[in-house]
């Protein structure tokens, strides 16, 4: 494949890939609370766990999808990319086999804001392939900011 | 794990080691939420709580709030002794099927419409009907009595405590 289609593939990786944990990093930030009361809800984590985890982790999305657009950090952001994406699919699949019917966190804090449920499942799998291919494009990347040059 | 020596707009760029990088981004949104969480947040949320004492008071807040009237468990054995009320149980299929309640039938608040119209042709307005779901962090008992009073049926009771306070009072379980 040429460095040009690579290096496009990549970029294209990177915005997207920056836009789905941007638009999930914001109402997590926003409402602390409302996320930290769903992540109790997925019964993984001890309770006096639950608030601190919820923080770390809306903060942590944010700073992965921005620093995709920093050439040096660009391959760790895609590994914490890929390491979350592992942890959100182990949490939504062993709450699908436990019955869990609760709300699934993943883009709003409200209540009715979508459920744990197969298509979320099938939604981290696509991202999953997302993220390897733009590893793959990025490992031979030259790094530049602007595609094509 | 460090790349080569790369080009940034013609200036040399390295990249930092992913194993590194990692740390930092890590330690930055610690860093980031620390901050936003104690000094900016307009609602900031403590940093550790017991999540079923909060969710067992919104429950009971709701509780209070309901039009609906509560029972205890003396009521609930009085009423399964005395088959004197249509009785439901709130929780999943599969919850239900586990244990539940003597005399009780699943009406899971998820599936209402699909399940509810089974029931609706033998239940007059005003039957009497105890209502339960799991526990007492649990308010499916009252949302359930909120959509059957929707659908005309008048003399409802919720019993809080649930399933749990059931077993927890060495009451009888049907499987």
């Amino acid at each position: 494949m040429s460095p040009r289609v690579r290096h496009s593939v990549m970029w294209v990786g990177c915005l997207l890939l920056a836009g789905v944990f941007l638009a999930a990093a914001v109402p997590k930030i926003s409402d602390p609370t409302g996320f930290a009361k769903m992540v109790y809800g997925y019964k993984v984590l001890p309770s006096p766990m639950v608030n601190t985890f919820a923080l770390v982790l809306a903060w942590l999305e944010l700073v992965v999808a921005v620093a995709l657009f920093v050439p040096a950090l660009r391959r760790p952001s895609l590994a914490w990319i890929g390491a979350l994406m592992a942890v959100f699919l182990l949490a939504q699949f062993q709450a699908l086999v436990r019955g869990i019917d609760g709300a699934c966190g993943c883009f709003s804090t409200a209540e009715d804001g979508g459920g744990i449920g197969l298509w979320g499942i099938l939604r981290n799998v696509g991202l999953v392939g997302v993220v390897v291919a733009t590893w793959w494009a990025a490992r031979g990347d030259s790094s530049r900011l602007h595609p094509g040059r | 794990m460090s790349a080569p020596a790369q080009h940034l707009n013609g200036k040399a760029a390295r990249e930092v080691p992913i194993p590194l990088g990692m740390a930092g981004l890590l330690l930055l949104a610690v860093g980031a939420s620390l901050a936003m969480n104690a000094f900016f947040h307009p609602r900031p949320v403590a940093w550790s709580q017991d999540w079923a004492v909060t969710l067992a008071a919104e429950v009971q807040e709701k509780a209070l709030a309901s039009p609906f009237s509560k029972v205890g468990i003396e009521d609930v054995e009085a009423i399964v002794a005395g088959q004197t009320h249509f009785i439901f149980d709130a929780r999943k299929p599969e919850d239900f099927f586990a244990g539940h309640i003597p005399g009780a039938n699943n009406l899971p608040l998820t599936d209402f419409n699909d399940v509810f119209v089974q029931y609706h042709p033998v239940l007059r307005p005003e039957d009497p009907i105890l209502v339960y779901c799991s526990g007492a962090s649990c308010s499916d008992s009252i949302s359930l009595c909120e959509r059957l009073f929707e659908a005309g049926l008048t003399n409802l009771v919720y019993f809080l405590e649930g399933f749990d306070g059931w077993q927890a009072a060495g009451g009888e379980v049907v499987r």
